[in-house]
């Protein structure tokens, strides 16, 4: 954490909505990047930060310094993902942990070129993988979604991972590998 | 270590969770198991897929209607804290003076009323969506302001807009290979550049023309990508290109620094076939397999290099 955030975190602790902003914005597009990722929807993206981010200003206070602001609000921002199952049915998923909020725990010549050459067979069958991948990762189970997602679509480190979702690397590598074991085995007709 | 613990290295290599160490192990073992070679192989292809799936792509608008709202909530937020703040001061100065029931159930009612106007009464998550984009569905980014006029509202603006283009076509097609070339180099995704090479070393098998720019993204890749995945694919679409200097000296770059003993056995195999399908070894190429054969520390690469010397009797 560099001096400059830790003023930032302290006046924001203080009611600082200036400095609770600046706070926020250099994180916030990340945040926004695993929602979309995690949900594929716009809309419900931005559902996922509204709440992160009411979350944190409410229980900023809480924060003890005891690990890195960063930290603390991907947990926040896991934990939401975690616990969001679209607007019709909102947070019907237990948590990973339940004190989460709490520190402890191309070229112009190629566009041209290529112009004429989009093809309909091709771009049913690229929709047709998009759908099927979206497919398969719905019927994971919201910590095996987050954590594929996070690790795929993220391109976090396992270690990272671990480090967001508050649990041991061992864990996030049985999800990861459940996972792919069964979105695998969802588009084996794909891979073959 | 039985075959499902290597499956499990196999996942983890190709999604760079491994250390040398262990790459080592595993590359070792591949050499010897076709089985597991083959779930590489499948699970490589399978990563392909996965790669295929759109990227998240945050763009400003979207970043913007998110702070937007966001905004517009924290003003809610506040204004809700100040409230609650408020009544909790008052009835906490003026609780004795409301003991009858009829006063009590007239507070009550008012804080009900209260919340209920600041938590239901309209307007208050209004979107701040930005203006329609003029350029479609593209992303826009690096808009300059150009000129500014604000007395008759004029302005002039310049922006990058990219678009997601689909394309079909013959591998041998110059354009296509172009931009395999660039995405080998480029992609930052390890499993695209994977599919990439993968493509590419499909395409060298069949002896068809290959652009000269993707021969440079071939050895740029064998030499210096840091997924070994990616590295071996590349040497195994180069294995089938025409011979030259080029590949030969990325060769013995690949024997003297990469640290994937897998790569390095690869490389020395390679050198060996040329070598026997009549090749000159250049000086060059004596002096790496001398320092190879003494110091290497893979004792298959130590013999392979001394054995290759010992043919021509060359040391």
């Amino acid at each position: 954490m560099t001096p400059e955030e830790n003023n930032l975190i302290i006046s924001a602790q203080k009611g600082d909505r200036a400095s609770f902003e600046r706070l926020i914005y250099s994180y916030d597009k990340n945040v926004l990047a695993i929602a979309y990722s995690y949900i594929n929807n716009r809309e419900d993206a931005k559902d996922i930060y509204q709440e992160v981010f009411i979350r944190v200003f409410r229980s900023i206070e809480k924060f003890q310094f005891k690990s890195e602001f960063s930290t603390w609000l991907y947990r926040i921002t896991a934990n939401v993902c975690l616990t969001y199952r679209a607007k019709r049915k909102k947070y019907s998923y237990a948590s990973l942990d339940e004190n989460i909020e709490d520190e402890d725990g191309s070229e112009k010549s190629f566009a041209e070129t290529i112009a004429g050459d989009i093809n309909a067979d091709e771009e049913a069958l690229s929709s047709d993988i998009q759908t099927n991948i979206e497919k398969g990762l719905e019927k994971l189970s919201p910590q095996q979604k987050l954590v594929f997602t996070l690790k795929h679509f993220q391109e976090l480190k396992i270690k990272e991972i671990a480090s967001i979702m508050n649990c041991t690397e061992g864990t996030v590598k049985n999800y990861l590998f459940m996972a792919t074991q069964r979105m695998r085995e969802h588009l084996k007709d794909l891979v073959g | 270590m039985e075959h499902d613990k290597f499956k499990e290295l196999i996942q983890l290599a190709l999604t760079n969770e491994l250390t040398d160490n262990e790459l080592e192990k595993l590359h070792k073992h591949l050499l010897e198991c076709s089985e597991c070679q083959h779930e590489y192989d499948r699970l490589t292809k399978f990563y392909s897929k996965i790669n295929e799936k759109e990227k998240t792509n945050i763009d400003d608008e979207f970043l913007s209607e998110a702070r937007g709202q966001f905004k517009d909530n924290l003003n809610y937020e506040l204004s809700r804290q100040s409230i609650f703040q408020k009544v909790k001061n008052f009835s906490g100065r003026n609780f004795r003076i409301y003991r009858t029931p009829i006063l009590a159930g007239a507070f009550s009612l008012l804080v009900g009323l209260s919340i209920g106007y600041f938590v239901f009464s309209p307007g208050k998550f209004s979107n701040h969506g930005l203006a329609n984009n003029p350029a479609g569905n593209a992303r826009i980014t690096n808009v300059r302001i150009i000129k500014n006029d604000t007395s008759n509202s004029q302005i002039e603006f310049s922006f990058d807009a990219t678009n997601e283009v689909v394309m079909k076509g013959d591998l041998n097609n110059p354009a296509i290979q172009k931009i395999l070339a660039e995405a080998l180099v480029n992609e930052k995704n390890p499993g695209t550049r994977i599919q990439t090479a993968n493509l590419l070393a499909n395409q060298t098998s069949d002896n068809a023309k290959v652009n000269p720019k993707v021969r440079a993204s071939l050895i740029t890749a064998m030499k210096y990508d840091n997924n070994p995945a990616v590295r071996m694919e590349a040497l195994k679409a180069l294995v089938n290109l025409p011979f030259g200097n080029d590949i030969n000296e990325a060769l013995l770059y690949v024997l003297q620094h990469d640290r994937n003993s897998g790569m390095r056995v690869t490389a020395i195999n390679v050198l060996a076939s040329v070598k026997s399908n009549g090749s000159e070894i250049n000086q060059e190429t004596i002096n790496v397999l001398n320092q190879k054969a003494k110091d290497d520390e893979n004792q298959y690469v130590r013999i392979r290099a001394a054995s290759l010397l010992k043919e021509d009797n060359i040391q």
